[in-house]
C-alpha cells in the first residue's frame, strides 16, 4: 500500500469514528452563521432604513450593514471555533488515554508521524469544512437580503476582504486553542489531567501575572499602573489570548487585518500556535505508550506545574485571609498561604497520580513550595528587595521623566513619560533622594506618621501632605523603571524645581501653535459662571494668544504650575486633548494679547460695574457656638481663621483658644463643595461691601476662577466670596487666604 | 525471523525486562512462557512495536520494529485486552484493519465469522469475553501478516473454541507459513501446540528451545538408592536440576539424553530406577527452581 493511500485510508477511517463531532460542528456553525443571519434580518432591515433616511450611499449602506452583521458573526464563529478546538483536540488523540487502544493504534503499520498528521488534519477539517459550508450559506442569505441589486462591485470586494479576514481570524483562533489542547493531551495520561493541563497552559500566564500585579498593588507603595509583561502574559495564555484577539478583531472590524495592531496580534498568535503544534508533535513522537491511563508521566512538567500552581494558590490564600481579617492580617495571611499552598499542591498531586492517597506523597517538594510561598509573600510584604526605596547611584542615572495630572494644562497627554527627558542631575537626583528617603521613612514608621511623630508618640496627629508623581527613571545601562513616588510637603521645593524646568514646561504646558487650527471655532473663555464660546476666532488671533501664553510660561512658569497666583480667566481650546490655559495676573503678554483680540472685559472686572461684594464668615464647628450668643472676640477669631489673617497670633494659637472654629478641613470643604456653612448662615454672618473704593480695593485680590486641578502641595487656599454686578448678575469669586485687609476682619466683630 | 537483541525495558523503577535475547524462527508456533510479572506482555508489546526498548533492539526480518511500518506490517498483535470501538460492530473492526493491512482477506473474514457463529453487524460490547477473543483472532488471522503475536489469547475461550483456534493456526501455518507467537502462563495449553518455547523469568530469558528437544533432553528419574554415597555419585555424574528425597526413594530431574542417563545409571546400579517424561509444566518448575524460584515454598 502506498503511503499516500494509507494516509487517506487512515483519515477516512478516523473520520468515520468521529461522525458525531462532524454533526456537532455543523450544527454549531449553522446556528452561528446562516441562522444568526436570518435572526438578524429585522435588525438589518431597521438599520438599512436608518441609513437610507440619513442619506448614506448604497455602497456605504452595504458596507455598514455587513459590518454590523460581521461583528456579531465573528464573535459567535470565534466562540464556536474555540469550543470545536477543545472538543476536536481532546477527541483527536483520545486513544492515548487507554492502554488497550494505545496497543491497537501503536501496533498498526503506520508511522507515528503519519498517525499524528492523520488525527491532526481530521480534527482541523471537522471544524473547518462545516465552517466554510455555513459561511457559504450565510453569504447566500445575505445575498438575498441585497437582492435589489444594491451591491456594487466595490461593496462585493469589501465583503470578500472582510470574509477572508474573518476566516483567517477564526482559523488562527482555532489553531491556537487546538494546538494548545493537543500539547496538553500529549502531557497527560488521561482526560482529567488533560483538562487540568489545558487550564494551566491556557490561563497560567495571565493568572501568574495577575497574582504578581495584585501583590505589587497591595504591598508596593510606589507601584503604579505600569506593570511590565501584560502582553507577554496574554500571549503566554493562549486560551485568554484567543478570546482577546477575537474581541479586538470584532472591535476593529472595519479595518480588521489592515489595522497594523490586529495584524501584529494575529501573526504573534499564529506563531505561538505553530510553536504549540510543533511542541505537541514532538511530545507525541517522544511519548511512551505506557503513559496511557496514568496521570502526568513527566516528572519535570508535573513538578513544575504543581509548584507554580501551589505558589499561586498560596499567594491568593495570603491575600484572601489577610484581607478578610483586619487585625492580625499577617497571621491570617500566613494561615491562608499555608492552606492555599498545601491544598493546591496536594490536590494536583492527587490528580497527577490519580490516587487519593497521594495528597502528601511529595512531602519534601510540598515543604519547599510552602517555603517559597512564604518567601514570596513576606518578600512582598516587607519589601525585602527594596522595590520602593530603590535608589541608583548618581552616576548610574541617565534621565528621568515625571508626570502628574494636576501639573499640566490639558486633559490628555500622549505618553508623557516616554517623551519627556529631564537630564539635569542637580535637579533630578535630589528629587530621587528625597522621594526614596521619604519612602524609607514611611516604611519604617507607618503610612500616617513620620519619624518625628513616632518619636514624640504623636503618630497620626500630624498628617503630612504628599503628592503622588508618576516617575520613569532611565539608567545609563538602558534599563528603565517606573514608580509612583510620594513627594512630602517638606520636599516640595525639590519637586517644584523639576516642574518649572524648561523640559517639563515644554512637554506639559506649552501649547503648539498648530492647535490654533485644530481648535478653530472651538475656543471657550470662562470666568466665574460666565462663559464665552468663540466660534469665529481667526487662527492668527488664536496663534498670538498661544504665542504670548507660551512666552509668559517659559519666563515664569511658577504660578501656572503651583496655581498660587491670582487667576483671571480660563481659556479652553477644544482640541482632542482639551487644553486649558489658565491666565494669571502676572502673565502680562497673554493679558495684552487677549485685550488686543477683543476680550479685555474678560480679563478683569471693572469696579464701576460691581454693586457689592459679600464676604462670609465660616464657622467650622457650629456646635461650639450653638445655643449661646457669639462674642465679638469670637467672631473676629472666626473671621481670622476663615480668611487666614491671623494678626499677631499664629493659626495654632487661635485654634487653641477658639476650639475648632474655622477648622481648616471644613473650610476647604466649604470652598470646594459649595460652602454649606455660608448657605446656612444668617445675615449676621455676612459682610456686604458696597463702597466703590472698598470694592476697588477688594477687586485687586479677587479671582473669578478656581483652579481646576489643585495639588496637595501647592494649593493656594481660597475663600469664596459673592460678587453682585450692577445689572443684577451674581457670580462666585475667590479670595486668597491672608489677603483680606485687617479692617474687614474687625468689621466682622461689629456684626 | 524476529530477533530480540539484548533488550531491556523499565517502567519507572521497575525493571520489566533485563537484557533479553531470543530468536523466533518462521513457520512454527513459538510459546512464550513465564511466571507472573516475568515480562511476557512487555516483550510482546515490544515485539509489536508498541513500546520502545530502553536498550537493545528488536528486528523483524532485519528491520527494527519500533515506528517502522515495514516491519510492523508483518505482524499483528492481539493484546490480552483487545480494543474495540465503543458501540462499534465487528464490521467496524474489519474496516479499521482493512485500512491499515493491505493483505487483509475480507472473504476469509466473512467465512470465519460465519463458521464461528459471530454476527458481523452486532455491537461488540454485547459480545461475551470469549466471543471478543474469537473476533480478535479472526481479525488477526485475516490480516495476512507473517507473525501473529497473541498475548493470553486462549484465556476465556471454551475448550472447543481453543481447539478450533489451534486448528486455525495450524491451517494457516500450513497454507501460508504463519508464525504464531503465543504468550501464556497456561503451559498445558501451549504443550500441544508449541514447537518452540522461550521461558521468561524475572525479566530475563532462561532458555529458548525446541519443545521436543527439550522434552527429550530432560527427564524425571525415580530411584531407590542404597546409601548416601550412591546419591552423591548420581549428582556428580548426572546434570541434576532438582532432588526430592523420601527415605531411600529419590526423585531427580535430570538433564541429558535418555541414552546417556541410562548408561550412567547402569554404572551406578541403584536398587531400582525408572525414567519418566516431564510435562512442560514440570520442566518450567524445574528450570525456574534452578534459578531460585522456590515453587514449593509458595505452595507450602
Amino acid at each position: 500500500m502506498t503511503s499516500k493511500r494509507l494516509f487517506f485510508n487512515a483519515m477516512r477511517e478516523d473520520l468515520r469514528h468521529r461522525t458525531w463531532m462532524i454533526a456537532l460542528s455543523f450544527l454549531a456553525s449553522v446556528l452561528a452563521q446562516p441562522v444568526m443571519c436570518l435572526m438578524s434580518w429585522n435588525e438589518l432591515t431597521v438599520y438599512r432604513e436608518y441609513l437610507n433616511a440619513n442619506g448614506f450611499s448604497p455602497e456605504r449602506q452595504v458596507q455598514e450593514l455587513l459590518l454590523l452583521y460581521g461583528r456579531n458573526t465573528l464573535g459567535l464563529c470565534g466562540l464556536v471555533a474555540i469550543g470545536a478546538a477543545v472538543v476536536a483536540g481532546l477527541s483527536a488523540f483520545r486513544f492515548l488515554f487507554h492502554k488497550s487502544s494505545v496497543d491497537l493504534y501503536h501496533s498498526l503499520p503506520i508511522k507515528r508521524r503519519t498517525l499524528f498528521c492523520v488525527c491532526y488534519l481530521d480534527g482541523l477539517l471537522i471544524w473547518f469544512v462545516p465552517f466554510l459550508v455555513c459561511l457559504g450559506m450565510a453569504a447566500a442569505v445575505m445575498g438575498s437580503f441585497f437582492r435589489d441589486g444594491s451591491v456594487t462591485a466595490g461593496a462585493a470586494g469589501g465583503f470578500t476582504v472582510t470574509a477572508f479576514s474573518c476566516i483567517l481570524m477564526c482559523l488562527a483562533v482555532f489553531l491556537l486553542v487546538y494546538n494548545l489542547v493537543l500539547a496538553a493531551v500529549m502531557l497527560s495520561g488521561n482526560a482529567l489531567n488533560a483538562l487540568v493541563n489545558i487550564v494551566v497552559l491556557g490561563f497560567g500566564g495571565i493568572c501568574a501575572w495577575s497574582v504578581g500585579y495584585m501583590f505589587f498593588e497591595l504591598y508596593m507603595d510606589t507601584f503604579g499602573s505600569r506593570f511590565w509583561g501584560a502582553w507577554g502574559a496574554t500571549y503566554a495564555s493562549p486560551l485568554f489570548s484567543a478570546m482577546a484577539m477575537l474581541f479586538r478583531a470584532a472591535d476593529e472590524m472595519k479595518v480588521m487585518l489592515w489595522h497594523g495592531e490586529v495584524l501584529r496580534i494575529l501573526l504573534i498568535n499564529l506563531g505561538i500556535a505553530a510553536a504549540l503544534g510543533l511542541c505537541a508533535w514532538i511530545l507525541y513522537e517522544k511519548r511512551p505508550s505506557e503513559h496511557a491511563e496514568q496521570g502526568m508521566r513527566s516528572r519535570v512538567v508535573s513538578t513544575a506545574v504543581r509548584a507554580l500552581c501551589a505558589v499561586g494558590g498560596g499567594m491568593c490564600g495570603w491575600v484572601l485571609f489577610g484581607l478578610l481579617s483586619e487585625s492580625a492580617a499577617v497571621v491570617w495571611g500566613c494561615f491562608g498561604a499555608a492552606l492555599g499552598t498545601v491544598l493546591a499542591f496536594g490536590v494536583l498531586d492527587v490528580i497527577f497520580r490519580m490516587d487519593f492517597k497521594a495528597f502528601f506523597s511529595h512531602k519534601i517538594q510540598m515543604g519547599v513550595t510552602l517555603a517559597l510561598t512564604f518567601l514570596l509573600c513576606f518578600g512582598f510584604y516587607q519589601d525585602w528587595l527594596g522595590y520602593d526605596a530603590y535608589l541608583p547611584d548618581r552616576d548610574e542615572v541617565a534621565e528621568i521623566a515625571i508626570y502628574q495630572y494636576c501639573f499640566t494644562n490639558r486633559d490628555l497627554l500622549e505618553e508623557p513619560l516616554e517623551k519627556m527627558s529631564l537630564q539635569d542631575m542637580d535637579l533630578i537626583y535630589p528629587y530621587l533622594e528625597s522621594v526614596t528617603a521619604w519612602q524609607k521613612e514611611k516604611d519604617a514608621y507607618g503610612q500616617s506618621g513620620s519619624a518625628e511623630d513616632a518619636e514624640t508618640g504623636e503618630d497620626g496627629a500630624r498628617r503630612v501632605a504628599t503628592q503622588i508623581i508618576e516617575t520613569k527613571v532611565t539608567l545609563k545601562n538602558g534599563r528603565t523603571y517606573y514608580r509612583d513616588y510620594s513627594v512630602p510637603e517638606q520636599d516640595k521645593e525639590v519637586l517644584l524645581a523639576l516642574l518649572t524646568s524648561e523640559e517639563y514646561v515644554r512637554q506639559t504646558y506649552l501649547v503648539d501653535e498648530g492647535a490654533a487650527e485644530n481648535a478653530m471655532g472651538r475656543m471657550t473663555l470662562s470666568r466665574g459662571e460666565s462663559q464665552l464660546a468663540v466660534g469665529n476666532a481667526e487662527p492668527e488671533t488664536l496663534r498670538s494668544i498661544i504665542r504670548a501664553y507660551n512666552q509668559d510660561l517659559t519666563e515664569n512658569p511658577e504660578n501656572a504650575v503651583t496655581r498660587q497666583g491670582r487667576l483671571l480667566l480660563r481659556v479652553t481650546l477644544n482640541t482632542w486633548d482639551r487644553i486649558e490655559m489658565e491666565i494669571y495676573d502676572d502673565m502680562s503678554r497673554t493679558v495684552e494679547a487677549l485685550k488686543q483680540a477683543g476680550y479685555g472685559k474678560w480679563v478683569a472686572v471693572e469696579a464701576s460695574d460691581v454693586a457689592s461684594v459679600k464676604l462670609e464668615l465660616l464657622y467650622g464647628d457650629e456646635d461650639y457656638f450653638a445655643g449661646r450668643p457669639v462674642t465679638e472676640e469670637e467672631r473676629i477669631a472666626a473671621a481670622r481663621l476663615t480668611y487666614g489673617v491671623y494678626g499677631e497670633e499664629t493659626e495654632e494659637e487661635l485654634r487653641a483658644r477658639y476650639g475648632t472654629a474655622g477648622d481648616l478641613q471644613d473650610t476647604r470643604q466649604a470652598e470646594l463643595g459649595g460652602a454649606s456653612a455660608v448657605e446656612e448662615g444668617t445675615e449676621k454672618d455676612s459682610l456686604l461691601i458696597t463702597e466703590p473704593e472698598e470694592i476697588g480695593e477688594l477687586l485687586q485680590w479677587v479671582e473669578y476662577e478656581y483652579p481646576n486641578r489643585s495639588s496637595a502641595l501647592f494649593s493656594q487656599e481660597r475663600v469664596r466670596v459673592t460678587v453682585t454686578l450692577r445689572d443684577g448678575r451674581v457670580f462666585p469669586a475667590y479670595l486668597g487666604k491672608g489677603r483680606l485687609p485687617e479692617k474687614y476682619i474687625y468689621r466682622f466683630g461689629q456684626l | 525471523m524476529i530477533e530480540i537483541r539484548n533488550v531491556s525495558k523499565s517502567f519507572g523503577e521497575i525493571k520489566a525486562l533485563d537484557r533479553v535475547s531470543a530468536a523466533i524462527g518462521e513457520g512454527h508456533v513459538f510459546g512464550l512462557v513465564g511466571t507472573n510479572g516475568a515480562g511476557k506482555s512487555t516483550l510482546m508489546r515490544l515485539m509489536a512495536g508498541v513500546l520502545r526498548p530502553d536498550q537493545g533492539e528488536i528486528l523483524v526480518e532485519g528491520q527494527p520494529v519500533y515506528d517502522h511500518p515495514g516491519a510492523k506490517g508483518q505482524l499483528f498483535y492481539l493484546s490480552d485486552e483487545q480494543h474495540f470501538f465503543k458501540n462499534g460492530t465487528s464490521k467496524d473492526m474489519l474496516r479499521l484493519y482493512s485500512a491499515y493491512y493491505p493483505g487483509f482477506d475480507r472473504a476469509k473474514w466473512r467465512e470465519l465469522m460465519e463458521k464461528f457463529g459471530l454476527d458481523p453487524g452486532r455491537k461488540v460490547n454485547t459480545f461475551s469475553k470469549g466471543m471478543r477473543k474469537q473476533l480478535s483472532v479472526i481479525c488477526g488471522i485475516c490480516a495476512g501478516t507473517r507473525y501473529l503475536l497473541c498475548d493470553e489469547t486462549f484465556d476465556g475461550l471454551d475448550p472447543v473454541m481453543r481447539q478450533a483456534v489451534k486448528a486455525l493456526f495450524v491451517r494457516e501455518m500450513e497454507e501460508r507459513g504463519l508464525t504464531p507467537v503465543i504468550a501464556s502462563h497456561n503451559l498445558r495449553e501451549l504443550e500441544d501446540v508449541c514447537e518452540c518455547v522461550g521461558l521468561l523469568h524475572k525479566g530475563g530469558i532462561l532458555f529458548e528451545k525446541d519443545l521436543d528437544d527439550m522434552k527429550l533432553n530432560i527427564h524425571k528419574l525415580q530411584c531407590i538408592v542404597s546409601g548416601e554415597e550412591m546419591l552423591e555419585r548420581m549428582k556428580a555424574e548426572l546434570e541434576v536440576l532438582t532432588v526430592e528425597r523420601r527415605g531411600s526413594l529419590c526423585a531427580l530431574t535430570v538433564r541429558g539424553s535418555r541414552e546417556d542417563i541410562e548408561a550412567c545409571m547402569a554404572g551406578i546400579s541403584p536398587v531400582f530406577y525408572e525414567m519418566l517424561p516431564l510435562s512442560l509444566e514440570e520442566i518450567f518448575i524445574s528450570e525456574t527452581e534452578v534459578r531460585g524460584y522456590d515453587v514449593k515454598a509458595l505452595i507450602l
